[in-house]
Formats: C-alpha cells, sequence, structure tokens
C-alpha cells in the first residue's frame, strides 16, 4: 500500500471531522459541479425537516448506510433511517462536520467507483458493486481509507447505538430509561 | 453555591481572592483546598453541571455531551483522539475509576533528568493518604470483574506473567459497566461527587458553562480575569463575564490550560509553554471466542485489571515497555473495529458478546507540541502536533504480538486490532505480518486518554513552565494544577497522579500563606 505522510487524519467511527474536511476542501469543487449534473439515482426522499445535512447529502447517505449495513433478516440502515439519525445527531452550527461529510459523500458517489473501474455513480450500482467499491476504498491509499473509514464509522456507530441494533449482537442495552440530557439542557 | 450557565441572565461583574479555572482531577482538589483554608474562591468550569438523573447510558447522547468536542479532538494528523471529559468533574465523570500512583521510577527519573528534588515519595505521601481517604480508593472487589478483564488476568497469570487487579475509587459499585458516559448511580467517587460539592459547602462558588477566554494583569498586580456564559450543547457565546482576583489556579487541562496563558500573552518568557507533550497512545484489540464463552464486556468494572508484565520502568526513561489492561466497551465504538462491512460486519458484530477487548498502553516520551487558534467565536482550536518516534513503533508491534500470543493462549480464534487495514491475525504463523502493519495516519486509529506535558515542571523558565509547587515561573499568583505539568508520562492512568500533585501544592501554597 502507498505510504502518504502528508494526508491529513485517519478517522474512524463517528470521529470524522478533520479527514472529511480535508477531502470536502480537495474534491468538492469538482465533484460539487458533477453532483449538480449526476443526481444520486436513489430516490429516498428526505424528512420534512433536514437538521444539518442537505437533502443531497441525506439521499447519499442513505445509500452509502444502505450498503455499509445492509437490511436483510435483521434490521440494517435502512430500518431506522439512518441517514436521518444522523442527521439529527449532527449540530447545524458544526459546519466543518457538515462540510466533510458532504465531501466523502460526493467522493464515493463520483469517484470511489473508478476503483473497480466501473464509470456509473455509486448510487446506480447494484449491491455487490457497491460493497465491492467501498472495499476497494478500503486499501488503495491512505487516502480512499480515510474516506472509508470515516463514513464507515459514522454509520456504525449511529446504526449500533440504535435499538434496532442491539437484538442481533445480543446487547441488552441500557439498565436506565432517562432522557437526553441535551435535551433538558437550557430549559 | 453552583451556578449554571442558563441561570445567569446578564453580564456578570464578581471579585474574589481566588479562581480556579476547571474542575477535573486538579480543579476539584484546588477548590476544595481553598476553600477549606477560608479562602474566597471561584470555580469556572466550560462544561455542563450534569447529575446521576442525566447519565442515560446511550453513547450517542453522553460523548457530545461530556467529552471534548464530542470525542473528536485528535491530533493534527488525525491519527491519534485524544480525549478529554468537558463537563463538571472533568475526566474524573468520564474515566474507568482506576487508582494508579505515580511510578516510583518515574519520580526517580524527574529527579535526576530534571532535577526535580522535592518531588519524593516521602514529599508526596501525605497527599497520596488525604487524597486515596478522599475519594474511598481501594482494591477493586472480585466480583465486579468481568469475564472480559479475568480471562486477560488468568491466563497472564498462567503464564507466570505480573498482574494485577486496580484500585479504584469507587463506592458502592452495581457493576453496570457505564463509567465512559458518567455514572448513573453516584458510585465513582470523581470530584463530581466528592471534592467540588465539599468546595460548594465551604463556600466556594462554582460556575458552569462558563469559558474562560483570557486573563488580564492588571496594573495593581491583580488578574482581571475574562470569560463567557455558554450554550450548553453548542459553546456559543451568551453573556460576558469579569472576575477580578489575587490569585489564579488553572486546571483546565493539558490542551487548555496552555491555550488560556498563550492567549493571556503569559507565554512570553516560557519557550516551554505548549511543548513536551506526552499522549501515552494505546490501541485496542478485540479477541474472538467461541460462542460459548461469554465475555460481556458492556458489564461490570469496564478496566479492572492489567498485566505488567512488560513494563520498563527506569530512572533513566521514567515509564517504558507496555502494558495490557482489559477493557470493556459498547457497541458503538466496538462497532468500529476491524475493516469488514455487509453482511460480514454483521456476523462479526453477533459475536460481540463472545468478544474480549484489551487496551495496549504503550508509554511515550514527552515529544509532541501544541499550538493555537482561535475563532470568531471565541472557540479556541488546539493543533497537536505529534509523531511517535520509531522506538516506540517498535514497542507498539510488539505490543500488539504479545498481547495476541496471550489471546491465543486463552483460546481466542482470531484477534484483530482497531484498524481498517491490519489484517485480523488467525494463527500465530501470522505473527510476523505485525511488523508490516502501518503506523501512519490514514492507517490506525489510536486513543490517549492520558495527555500530559505541555506546562511542565522545571526548576527555571528556561526548562519548564513552573516550578515544583507549580506556580508560574514568571508570574506571581498563577499556579498549574492539571496534568500539564507532568513532566513525563507519570502513571498508566493519571487521575490520581493530578490530584495528589495539586493536593501538594495547595498544602505548600496555604501553608505558607
Amino acid at each position: 500500500m502507498r505510504q502518504d505522510h502528508s494526508l491529513p487524519a485517519a478517522t474512524r467511527r463517528l470521529f470524522i471531522q478533520r479527514s472529511v474536511l480535508a477531502l470536502a476542501a480537495a474534491f468538492s469543487p469538482a465533484l460539487l459541479q458533477a453532483a449538480a449534473n449526476t443526481p444520486a439515482s436513489k430516490s429516498t426522499p428526505p424528512p420534512k425537516t433536514l437538521h444539518a445535512l442537505s437533502a443531497d447529502d441525506y439521499r447519499l447517505l442513505s445509500v452509502v448506510s444502505d450498503a455499509i449495513i445492509p437490511t436483510d433478516e435483521t434490521p440494517g440502515a435502512s430500518s431506522i433511517d439512518l441517514a436521518a439519525r444522523i442527521d439529527r445527531y449532527t449540530a447545524p452550527d458544526d459546519k466543518e462536520l457538515i462540510q466533510g461529510i458532504s465531501g466523502a459523500l460526493l467522493f464515493i458517489e463520483h469517484k470511489a467507483p473508478e476503483l473497480i473501474g466501473e464509470k456509473k455513480a455509486f448510487s446506480r450500482l447494484d449491491s455487490a458493486s457497491k460493497e465491492k467499491t467501498l472495499l476497494a476504498m478500503n486499501g488503495a491509499s491512505p487516502l480512499t481509507n480515510t474516506v472509508f473509514t470515516a463514513i464507515r464509522g459514522l454509520c456504525l456507530f449511529y446504526f449500533y447505538t440504535h435499538e434496532a441494533g442491539w437484538k442481533q449482537i445480543g446487547y441488552d442495552g441500557p439498565l436506565i430509561q432517562q432522557a437526553n440530557p441535551s435535551l433538558k439542557a437550557d430549559a | 453555591m453552583i451556578t449554571q450557565g442558563h441561570e445567569i441572565t446578564a453580564a456578570l461583574k464578581l471579585k474574589t481572592h481566588s479562581v480556579v479555572i476547571g474542575s477535573g482531577a486538579g480543579g476539584g482538589v484546588a477548590a476544595y483546598h481553598l476553600a477549606a483554608a477560608g479562602v474566597d474562591t471561584v470555580v469556572i468550569e466550560e462544561g455542563g453541571y450534569f447529575q446521576a438523573k442525566d447519565f442515560n447510558q446511550r453513547e450517542e447522547d453522553m460523548m457530545p455531551a461530556l467529552y471534548r468536542s464530542a470525542g473528536r479532538q485528535t491530533t493534527t494528523d488525525g491519527m491519534i483522539y485524544v480525549w478529554q471529559g468537558s463537563a463538571f468533574g472533568g475526566s474524573t465523570l468520564i474515566n474507568t475509576a482506576d487508582a494508579t500512583p505515580i511510578e516510583p521510577e518515574v519520580l526517580h527519573h524527574w529527579q535526576q533528568h530534571f532535577g526535580l528534588g522535592t518531588l519524593t515519595e516521602e514529599s508526596l505521601a501525605a497527599s497520596y493518604s488525604r487524597v486515596y481517604k478522599d475519594l474511598n480508593v481501594h482494591r477493586l472487589e472480585e466480583h465486579l470483574l468481568n469475564r472480559n478483564n479475568s480471562v486477560l488476568l488468568q491466563t497472564a497469570r498462567r503464564l507466570g506473567y505480573k498482574t494485577g487487579v486496580f484500585d479504584s475509587n469507587r463506592k458502592g459499585c452495581v457493576g453496570s459497566g457505564y463509567c465512559y458516559s458518567g455514572c448513573a448511580y453516584d458510585a465513582k467517587q470523581g470530584t463530581n461527587l466528592t471534592y467540588l460539592p465539599r468546595a460548594s459547602e465551604l463556600g466556594a462558588q462554582i460556575y458552569t458553562d462558563m469559558r474562560v477566554d483570557r486573563i488580564e494583569r492588571l496594573s495593581t498586580g491583580r488578574y482581571r480575569i475574562h470569560a463567557s456564559v455558554v450554550e450548553r450543547g453548542s459553546r456559543a457565546y451568551r453573556l460576558p463575564v469579569e472576575i477580578d482576583a489575587v490569585r489564579i489556579v488553572l486546571a483546565a487541562g493539558t490542551v487548555h490550560t496552555p491555550a488560556i496563558l498563550k492567549r493571556s500573552g503569559f507565554d512570553k518568557g516560557l519557550p516551554q509553554l505548549g511543548r513536551n507533550i506526552s499522549l501515552q497512545p494505546q490501541i485496542g484489540l478485540a479477541a474472538h471466542f467461541d460462542a460459548s464463552d461469554k465475555m460481556t464486556s458492556w458489564r461490570g468494572a469496564p478496566q479492572s485489571c492489567y498485566v505488567s508484565e512488560f513494563d520498563d520502568n527506569r530512572a533513566s526513561h521514567g515509564l517504558g515497555g507496555f502494558r495490557m489492561e482489559g477493557v470493556g466497551g459498547l457497541p458503538g465504538i466496538l462497532a468500529g473495529f476491524g475493516k469488514t462491512i455487509g453482511k460480514e460486519h454483521k456476523r462479526l458484530m453477533s459475536e460481540y458478546p463472545h468478544t474480549q477487548f484489551t487496551a495496549l498502553l504503550v508509554p511515550d516520551q514527552p515529544t509532541g507540541t501544541m499550538d493555537w487558534e482561535w475563532g470568531a467565536d471565541g472557540k479556541v482550536k488546539p493543533k497537536i502536533q505529534y509523531t511517535p518516534k520509531a522506538e516506540w513503533v517498535q514497542r507498539f508491534r510488539k505490543a500488539m504480538k504479545t498481547a495476541a500470543e496471550l489471546m491465543f493462549e486463552a483460546g481466542a480464534r482470531r484477534v484483530t486490532f482497531n484498524s481498517t487495514v491490519y489484517p485480523s491475525i488467525t494463527n500465530r504463523d501470522q505473527f510476523a505480518k505485525i511488523d508490516e502493519f502501518p503506523v501512519a495516519p490514514g492507517m490506525v486509529a489510536l486513543t490517549s486518554a492520558h495527555v500530559q506535558g505541555s506546562c511542565r515542571i522545571g526548576l527555571n523558565a528556561d526548562v519548564g513552565v513552573v516550578d515544583q509547587n507549580l506556580k508560574l515561573h514568571n508570574l506571581d499568583n498563577i499556579y498549574v494544577v492539571d496534568g500539564s505539568v507532568m513532566p513525563t508520562t507519570a502513571a498508566t492512568h493519571t487521575m490520581i497522579p493530578i490530584m495528589v500533585m495539586a493536593d501538594r501544592a495547595m498544602h505548600a501554597l496555604l501553608h505558607q500563606a
């Protein structure tokens, strides 16, 4: 694997801020134009009120998260509208993070399929090719690995912190039922 | 009295004798001792005030509420996550309640290498005694060890390795396993339940949701603290605060204490400010066992035992070698282990109940540096520069091999590290692969839970930021009592070292006064 120590960030789980930020800076101008010309084929209707993400980001995140955590005999990303959950947990004033997520999604949609020789946008690929594309990102270079790690981590964190993901992994969940204190703050 | 930010509705001006900035391990101890000595004291905490009723045992809610930058603070290259608590109680609110003293070899190293002759086991003994009593430190009860920890302990003992069960500052622990998310049972004896309430009862005024922006030195020799009441959560500016004081005790942590000094212009004449950072980076290892061997890592005391066989602590360099510690965890964090997606990842997650988790702690030398930027909103953006040294990488790889070997000995079928690049290890013949695992940005995710340095103790301003009594070298009446003062990493867990150093400094100060 090629080493590139000048690259900005390794990321994992939800902690994607810095790396995808750099990716957004690197890819966004060209890809934003491409995105404007090639809308995501999956027509997941966005929630009426998005908290932080744009409608396009929401649609792309829905497609990508479904590839990372497919719905089969057990719940997956689409079972809980994972993209909407991630949107709800993203602070609207965290512009850097939002820009970073957007840049990473655009990279996956428009550049990553080239890694497996595909010219179609990611959202137009079949399920097997989507998974193949994402796995190809992991290991192609530190750059693509960073995007893969970031988006994978984001999706896995918010899926497996949701009750829908617990039964299949044997996690019995919190021992108490209390509200999120952030929702009570400043009340 | 404890005042939360939302209770403040107008600009605030206060006068007091001493201001403590930060409410974690060092700030809590300092606040208590000042208040107990009858000193008019104000404590300022940037984070929010949370109690047991607020800790809902959910990662997605607790990390943004209790951790600095919602747990997303990293080194500038993104390779190492630097976790710090940021709420009433600081990191004592979200740590695993492990009580470890400063290792004797570390003190010897500080004496020999830095000339810190007054920091001896004897001179710290009284502080240990007080802190251990105040925190109810005792050997962790055996029934709180889960299988996740005991499999590490038992296997290591069978192999003849040195091991131990942690001392702990718990009281009435029910073994819920949610230490990282704040204790909903008030069992973990952090400063939020010990020193801070006592300080409050003794008259200290404690403010939460209040960020210190800078400190102004007045012509009288006193200080004026310029602070902001901030929104809970977003920490957006709400209201201005000015506090005039004679004395300032900084305990905002290794990252933010030097930032306050820098923004106040107090870094002049302190060339070591923001330098000499230790991160003690660690990596997680997941060992997959047969389905019949339930680890249930998320229940019981998450981090309760250690393997110290491979410590290499010496007066010549302080902490060395590496340590293995059992570490339980919650599914959101642990789902990120490995490199799989799709059905294969789902299959791996189904092994969660019989997966054992170990943290590999590899002490480092203090080679990192820090700088900071401030946004228009007044928020500080730390820039932590840190590149592991070749010698550290060598020990890191040895730690991974040794831990993998131990887990195979324990019966694991496969071992996975917290990297989306490193392949799983399925048999001993593959250990050589570990020598090729890249340790570079984008390749591996490391964690630091014990960032230290940045305002280290030194005999003079050329070599340190504070003296052996933790007073700033270049200004009177400013003290630093957090992890930033450690010349090198003090111990594998830093709550007790910070508290003991703060206790000693406050006793010296108040005795002299």
